[in-house]
């Protein structure tokens, strides 16, 4: 395995590592409880549910309205189906739903709205957009239900795929299903649909990475399934300690995001960090909610407050000179457990600026950096996707990394507020 | 405060830092069996697949220990009650000691479904008298030799004693002693975790209004390398105080049959 660095499980290394990292930062951020309290309520709500989804009750107009292509059980990843899942984990523990593109397995119990005025309104559209679709949901349901929230993931999914075809200029038929491997397949050319498993308990998480993934992590983690490639993300509630269900959201799309950018033509070499992040960072920082996708390095001094405000944040950097990163120093990056707070939220804001430049060139950037043939190597070839960012960069929009930081300094200063 | 004012004061924040709170974190492990395949017969022979079923007792130790020599404590999720973690942490106490205790020990995890008869894992929870009631957790070591089974609503004081007996059999130093100085540990880990938080949100604020090279920034700076210094040493001491020997056991696999 470690002999072959073009090999699947090379591939699912790195995809831990960036994960692992992510996971750490979660907690890191996540309100202080005093210790480790257990549970107060019951395990079983899903099981108690049933698999029948009462929202269409598994009439086929119905779901066809919702996006809803099939229930449990189907085939998963790499030889194994929802059943293998269902044998590990306990029967009846996970809703299943099939969409276009993605497969959801979903163990979450029912959550409050959040607190917080903005990200409840920001749910309360989501949930009409569910209701056209799906009159049984109430118009304001008291709490988000498992199979409420498993809806409101899977037209989150479905919403990610089409903004996502939509910033490289693409559609389905772009992707005609012509071949087993990476690049050949119907999903952004991937085989597989995308996976997605959002567990309620962090054992679940564990025991189904162990099993089916050969692997150690029970908070967050993406994964590429080498056989049948298909990328998964998945997330246990639990492990995120104290987030709402925006900020599980944020979080979700952040993701997300990432794995559809790395499935697009065949998850085969690493992007730039820098313009990856960005990307992942603009999407998820649309939900509004306090809780940040970031890590806190302990070499960092971030004050608390303010911390989520990532415009004044980065303004206030960007005004003195040795306080941001220089273009020259983003393409440099290769280790994601390396980038802290500022190195994210500076990505961002990088992205940020360009996205509103010109969001049909920052597709077609991501589309020629995936459009690379690989050679096989996966980490091998970082250094040429680097490289090969700042020529787009530069063919695109006219900047070399001099003139880049320039002219993002003088939009930050002009566009973001001071305080 | 004349009358009729209204009450004030700062409230007190019991709440752990970040490093007590990583500290008071439980390292679960949530084994799981994996059919092992064995490898495709290349003259047309029907392939050899393993099928799931229960374990000998013997190998179910092997699995959940994987190697760990420590004592092992091994709980099933149980979907009828109020919460899994309930039978071993208290929903209304203070749980810090218990999870200091549990660092000296492997803690398992196994699903609520390992009460069905083909499970991997069934024979851990095998009722071994007809009628007995089946533990929601227990504590054995790692070759499934002392086992001290407990059924989830035992008080606290009682989790605590098998606990530490099974400390005072398994470790050669003293664990009590070491749990005192281990939550005076916590403290001061808040305390500095207090102090650079300070620190650090002053750096910031210094370095977004007049740039990383200001006086005080570079007095911050000094302020957080001494802080550095004091947290390695507690990290230190915490190392030491965790250490408290393993004697030598039994290898897992040797005594499966034990009860």
């Amino acid at each position: 395995m470690n002999g072959d660095p073009g090999s699947g499980a090379t591939r699912c290394r790195r995809t831990q590592r960036w994960s692992a990292a992510l996971a750490a930062a979660l907690l890191c951020l996540s309100p202080l409880t005093a210790q480790e309290k257990p549970s107060a309520k019951d395990d079983d709500e899903v099981s108690k549910l049933g698999p029948v989804d009462p929202y269409t009750g598994g009439d086929a107009a119905a779901m066809a309205a919702a996006g809803i292509v099939a229930y449990g059980p189907f085939p998963w990843a790499d030889g194994h189906g929802t059943p293998d899942i269902d044998r590990v984990l306990g029967e009846r523990r996970v809703l299943w739903v099939e969409t276009a593109h993605f497969r959801i397995g979903f163990s979450m119990k029912s959550a409050p709205w959040p607190e917080a005025a903005a990200a409840k309104k920001q749910l309360q559209e989501e949930v009409k957009a569910l209701r056209k679709k799906l009159p049984k949901v109430a118009e304001k349901p008291k709490k988000l239900d498992p199979w409420l929230r498993l809806h409101l993931y899977a037209q989150r999914c479905e919403q990610a795929y089409a903004q996502f075809h939509a910033l490289i200029g693409t559609t389905d038929a772009d992707f005609p299903a012509k071949g087993t491997r990476p690049g050949e397949g119907a999903y952004l050319g991937m085989p597989g649909k995308f996976l997605v498993l959002l567990f309620q308990k962090q054992s679940d998480m564990g025991r189904y990475m162990d099993r089916f993934c050969n692997m150690k992590a029970d908070s967050s983690m993406r994964f590429y399934h080498d056989k049948t490639h298909s990328m998964l993300l998945a997330v246990a509630a639990e492990g995120l300690d104290g987030f709402d269900e925006s900020g599980l959201h944020g979080h979700f799309l952040y993701a997300l995001w990432h794995n559809l950018m790395n499935g697009l033509n065949g998850f085969r070499f690493p992007l730039p960090h820098w313009f990856a992040e960005g990307i992942a960072h603009c999407q998820a920082r649309k939900v509004e909610s306090d809780f940040l996708n970031i890590q806190i390095r302990d070499d960092e001094a971030v004050a608390e407050e303010k911390q989520n405000n990532w415009p004044v944040k980065v303004r206030r950097r960007a005004q003195h000179d040795g306080t941001w990163f220089p273009f020259e120093t983003m393409v440099q990056w290769t280790d994601w457990k390396e980038l802290g707070y500022h190195a994210h939220s500076q990505s961002w804001s990088r992205l940020d600026y360009l996205l509103q430049l010109d969001r049909e060139k920052v597709g077609a950037m991501l589309r020629k950096l995936k459009n690379v043939p690989a050679d096989g190597t996966f980490d091998g070839q970082a250094a040429q996707l680097r490289t090969l960012a700042q020529r787009l960069l530069f063919e695109t929009f006219e900047f070399d990394a001099a003139t880049f930081d320039q002219k993002w300094r003088e939009w930050v200063l002009k566009t973001y507020p001071k305080k | 405060m004349g009358p009729g004012g209204r009450g004030g004061g700062i409230a007190l924040d019991f709440r752990r830092g970040k490093s007590a709170k990583k500290l008071l974190e439980i390292d679960w492990v949530y084994p799981v069996w994996k059919p092992v395949d064995a490898p495709a017969p290349t003259d047309g022979r029907t392939v050899v697949k393993q099928t799931e079923r229960a374990l000998p007792l013997a190998q179910a130790y092997e699995l959940v220990t994987d190697g760990d020599r420590r004592p092992v404590l091994i709980l099933r999720e149980c979907e009828r009650c109020k919460g899994t973690d309930h039978a071993f942490l208290s929903r209304t106490l203070d749980n810090e000691q218990t999870v200091l205790l549990a660092h000296w020990f492997r803690c398992v995890k196994l699903p609520p479904n390992v009460l069905t008869e083909n499970h991997p894992f069934y024979n851990l929870f095998l009722r071994e008298k007809e009628g007995a009631r089946i533990p929601h957790l227990f504590f054995v070591d790692p070759d499934g030799s002392n086992k001290r089974e407990l059924p989830g609503d035992q008080p606290q004081s009682e989790l605590w004693d098998v606990m530490f007996s099974f400390l005072d059999r398994c470790y050669a130093e003293d664990a009590k002693s070491a749990i005192k100085e281990l939550r005076k540990l916590l403290s001061q880990f808040d305390k500095i975790d207090a102090e650079e938080q300070l620190v650090k949100g002053r750096l910031d604020k210094e370095i977004e209004k007049n740039g990383p090279d200001s006086g005080k920034a570079k007095s911050f700076q000094a302020d957080l390398q001494k802080l550095a210094k004091e947290r390695a040493a507690l990290v230190e001491r915490e190392k030491e105080l965790r250490d408290l020997a393993l004697k030598t056991m039994t290898a897992p696999a040797a005594a499966g049959a034990a009860k």
